[in-house]
């Protein structure tokens, strides 16, 4: 039995996208990583800061990153600036506790498309991440 | 320090523990303290702030409630690395909801982890509060020693 008649097309399966967790906390990273059900992500990868980020960039196809703000070694805003230059077509969601109104101006002028305000659970984490992905 | 500066991060405190877990935590009545003896974890996250205001905020907790928190969200490693980690995420949060009411020239710092009640120091010369928090029947405290500059 076919489940589709012969002028119809195969459906295309639904894109995948390849994303990566960076935050200096392990705790975040495991519950970003644990807490997303989003059925078109798969977590590829999770960097400690900016710099690993932006290696981990070079290294692998992404389509998506979670970024923290407050990270040794490079900060996020930073990072969003330069890992757009390595691929401008990454979508961005920044997760931080400083979800002031002015952090979140800077987080999307640095280039960010969603910013998701800590604390978080698993709900607001994947609602995010859907807006991000629409 | 006054009153309504204090509540917010009695209000970071309660806001933390509800966002994450779903459940409330009590926070007591906030209290002068002379050093961290009586108030210190075994575990404890430390901010440090720059900007218009300078100082620390502390979040302190011990083992007991650390794991309970960590089991509510899936964590099951229950390492010292992950608690010090754990304690400086509630640090972080706190902290930075705290821009709300300061402003954005309120700086937060990376955590600094710190392990063992002893290892606990507070600086000198600006008053210390603490602000007990209750989650679950377990104790932790948050610590805020902040002056403003201006």
């Amino acid at each position: 039995m076919s489940f589709f008649s012969r002028e119809s097309k195969p459906i295309a399966a639904p894109k995948v996208y390849r994303m990566l967790i960076v935050d200096d906390s392990n705790i975040i990273r495991g519950r970003i990583e644990r807490g997303q059900h989003h059925a078109q992500i798969e977590v590829v990868g999770s960097a400690a800061n900016g710099v690993q980020a932006l290696a981990m960039a070079r290294q692998l196809k992404l389509d998506v990153v979670t970024m923290d703000i407050t990270m040794p070694e490079m900060d996020g805003i930073e990072c969003v600036k330069q890992i757009l230059k390595i691929n401008p077509d990454l979508l961005i969601l920044v997760v931080s506790a400083m979800n002031d109104q002015s952090m979140v101006l800077q987080a999307l002028h640095a280039g960010a498309h969603g910013f998701l305000g800590k604390p978080f659970n698993d709900a607001s984490l994947n609602r995010a991440l859907s807006e991000l992905l629409k | 320090m006054d009153a309504s500066q204090i509540k917010v991060f009695l209000d970071g405190a309660t806001s933390y523990f509800f966002e994450t877990t779903g459940s409330k935590a009590e926070v007591g009545s906030p209290y002068l303290i002379d050093d961290a003896r009586s108030v210190a974890g075994e575990f404890t996250g430390a901010i440090g702030i720059t900007g218009r205001h300078r100082g620390t905020v502390y979040f302190t907790a011990d083992r007991a409630l650390l794991m309970l928190l960590m089991k509510e969200v899936g964590e099951q490693n229950m390492t010292r690395e992950n608690m010090l980690d754990q304690v400086g995420d509630v640090a972080n949060t706190i902290s930075g909801n705290a821009r709300n009411h300061f402003g954005n020239d309120f700086m937060i710092s990376v955590p600094t982890l710190i392990y063992g009640q002893d290892a606990l120091h507070l600086p000198k010369g600006i008053k210390s509060y603490a602000l007990p928090v209750v989650w679950k029947n377990f104790r932790a405290n948050v610590i805020v020693v902040i002056e403003n500059l201006d």
